[in-house]
């Protein structure tokens, strides 16, 4: 599961399971190692108490608590004990403990006088001190006392119910502890990630109508502002390109307008008298020339439709031939009007580039300038390729545009002056297209006025 | 009654400058924007159809020009932008009517006939003088109930005369409201159109269509 919530549920359950069973750990060895050492303490303490009832005469070895039983009566000695000699005989012990076998701490340094250890007395865990001493020496001993082991011990039964008891305690605190932060944590992180339930309720909320309103979210937190500043940036993007679509497809529908007008015209003129068939056959014609230019501005439609996204990849291109290529179409009726072609190329002959877009914007840019240049007038193609790029500059004379009106030929639709065109279908649509098919290629074309000179110039960065 | 076609797409211009004619309007055209201004500020048009998106000069700085120069001709607007920015725009700056494309011509024609019949201060499409009828809409003429036969040209000019009866009315303006630039008359045909009108309609009948010595005519009842 890829949840924020339950991964950092998990991660702090885990890390508070560690650090309390860290500190429980800690807490439970310390208080563990205390209860014990007092224990063996107090053990010790009266073990050395007791090797004060055993003195050495000439007699020799007087246990006191075998001449005086009120001591064993007065419940003075441990419960457990025994004395033995150091090859481990056993010389005296209490009743309840006969074991000669009783497995009895070693005392194994010189320097030390008792070791304490882990016995079983009857099965159950004791805990035995074994404590080195020499007798009380009576006056009249005659010799050395001998050297003498005593070993006391005590069931460990109690100190094991407090801490089993201290266990479960800390246990249960730790499991208290885990359950509530893990609880804190979750109330927490239902709280601070609202935002971005928030967030996510007000973007499936934006349909077309409101793209154009920005998204905001209260109290947003520092992490969050600059997603919501990209999203808002976005949208912006998506709502003005949505925008200018639909200016453009309004745009569109608006100038088949004319043709159909045209056509509607001559239709109801045809219609609204008796008319020769001769006349007739002029509306016809008049009506089949126009529903071809509509044929062409669709055509124009749906290539500017499509250029916005284009899918033609650059590959070597040589640019001589494609744009000789462009040129012909037109080549015959320029000749036909007496119009002189001059060529130029510099730099490369090859260039790395979209072939189509570079086919379509020159073959636009052509069939303007040939639309446009008076009879016996001049068009100037000049084309230089380099490491950057491309330059494509194609200028006709017979220009009669205002220069401060001439990047109004790149409105859609916009016709210079349609006297001079000949009727063609061209539509107006061409320079349009060619700065979108630039733009979407990484350059751009802009159109200069100088005299009478129309010069439109293509760059293209590779 | 003289009408300019202001219109770049050619087709539909072609086709407006045949139906007005056919209907007995004068038409001078242009496709034009400059070419168009020029016309409108030097004739007296009654009515100037007028296309926006023009080359040269567009329909909107055409329409405030004429306007400034206090050009009196009615404008009606032909456009295919429809949007009500659009008409707002078109009739602030002074034009009388508005009609998107692609339109009928019938209705452009009845539209063009109310902006005339509002040049002349008229609401009622029939025009009474006498026992003279004209209905304008079907541009039929009747005088004591009997229809009278007129050609186009003799229709135009009566209507003329009739729409500013009781009013003299120099050749001059009957040259320049009834004919156009591609009229190959010359001026005196006004009184040749003048003398036909008669014989139609006076002859053996109370005189309608009076001669003011020096000024011009004037179509009324009585002197």
């Amino acid at each position: 599961m890829n949840s924020l919530k339950a991964r950092l549920t998990i991660g702090a359950v885990l890390a508070s399971l560690a650090v309390v069973a860290l500190c429980g750990g800690l807490l439970y060895g310390l208080v563990e190692d205390d209860l014990e050492d007092e224990f063996d303490r107090n053990l010790l303490e009266r073990a050395r108490a007791q090797t004060a009832l055993v003195e050495f005469d000439e007699e020799g070895l007087q246990f006191e608590w075998e001449h005086s039983p009120q001591i064993i009566k007065a419940g003075a000695l441990p419960k457990y004990f025994q004395v033995r000699d150091l090859k481990g005989n056993l010389l005296a012990h209490s009743k309840d403990w006969p074991d000669k076998q009783a497995d009895i701490p070693r005392i194994d340094h010189a320097d030390e006088d008792n070791e304490d250890g882990d016995v079983r007395i009857d099965g159950k865990p004791a805990r035995a001190v074994a404590l080195r001493f020499t007798p009380k020496l009576d006056d009249e001993a005659g010799q050395q006392p001998p050297t003498l082991l005593l070993v006391v011990a005590e069931r460990t039964k109690s100190v094991d119910e407090t801490l089993a008891r201290f266990r479960m305690l800390l246990g249960l605190a730790a499991l208290v502890g885990v359950a509530f932060s893990v609880l804190l944590l979750r109330l927490i992180l239902w709280r601070e990630l609202k935002p971005l339930e928030q967030l996510a309720g007000k973007i499936a909320a934006v349909d077309e109508s409101s793209l154009g309103r920005e998204i905001a979210i209260e109290r947003a937190p520092t992490e969050l502002k600059p997603v919501v500043a990209q999203l808002n940036a976005l949208l912006a993007r998506v709502d003005d390109t949505l925008r200018r679509e639909q200016e453009f497809t309004a745009g569109a529908a608006h100038e088949l307008r004319t043709p159909l007008a045209g056509i509607r015209g001559k239709l109801e003129v045809a219609l609204s008298r008796e008319r020769t068939p001769e006349q007739h056959r002029e509306f016809a014609q008049s009506c089949l020339d126009i529903s071809v230019q509509m044929q062409a501005i669709v055509e124009n439609l749906l290539t500017l439709a499509r250029s916005g996204n284009s899918t033609d990849a650059p590959e070597p291109v040589d640019l001589r031939e494609a744009l000789r290529a462009a040129w012909k179409p037109f080549a015959e009726r320029a000749d036909q009007r007496g119009v002189q072609v001059d060529w130029e190329f510099g730099g490369e002959g090859m260039l790395n580039t979209r072939r189509n877009a570079l086919h379509v914007i020159a073959t636009n840019l052509f069939e303007n300038a040939a639309n446009y240049v008076n009879e016996g007038g001049r068009i100037e193609i000049s084309a230089e390729a380099g490491p950057d790029g491309l330059r494509l500059e194609v200028a006709n004379t017979g220009c009669t545009l205002d220069p401060n009106q001439v990047e109004r030929v790149f409105e859609p639709f916009w016709r210079a002056d349609e006297v001079r065109t000949g009727g063609q279908a061209h539509a107006g649509l061409g320079l349009a297209i060619c700065r979108r098919l630039a733009k979407a290629a990484g350059g751009e074309i802009t159109v200069q006025v100088i005299k009478d000179r129309f010069v439109a110039t293509l760059t293209l960065r590779v | 009654m003289r009408v300019l076609v202001v219109e770049d797409y050619k087709p539909l211009r072609e086709s407006l400058v045949q139906v007005l004619s056919e209907e007995g309007f004068a038409v001078d055209h242009s496709g034009d924007g400059t070419e168009g201004l020029w016309y409108a500020l030097g004739n007296p048009y009654d009515v100037v159809v007028l296309d926006l998106m023009l080359p040269g000069i567009d329909g909107i700085q055409i329409l405030q020009q004429m306007r400034a120069k206090s050009i009196g001709s009615h404008v009606l607007i032909l456009t295919a932008r429809d949007a009500v920015s659009d008409r707002v725009k078109g009739l602030d700056a002074g034009a009388d009517d508005y009609l998107v494309k692609p339109f009928a011509m019938s209705e452009l024609l009845s539209r063009i006939r109310a902006l005339v019949r509002r040049g002349y201060g008229r609401k009622d499409p029939l025009i009474r003088i006498s026992d003279l009828e004209l209905d304008t809409a079907t541009r039929s003429v009747t005088r004591a109930g009997k229809i009278i036969e007129l050609t186009a040209r003799e229709y135009a000019l009566l209507e003329y005369l009739a729409m500013r009866a009781g009013q003299v009315v120099s050749r001059a303006e009957i040259w320049e409201h009834v004919y156009d630039f591609h009229s190959d008359a010359t001026s005196n045909v006004v009184d040749v159109y003048i003398g036909y009108l008669r014989k139609k309609l006076d002859s053996g009948k109370r005189k309608l269509i009076h001669t003011r010595r020096g000024q011009g005519y004037c179509l009324q009842e009585g002197t």
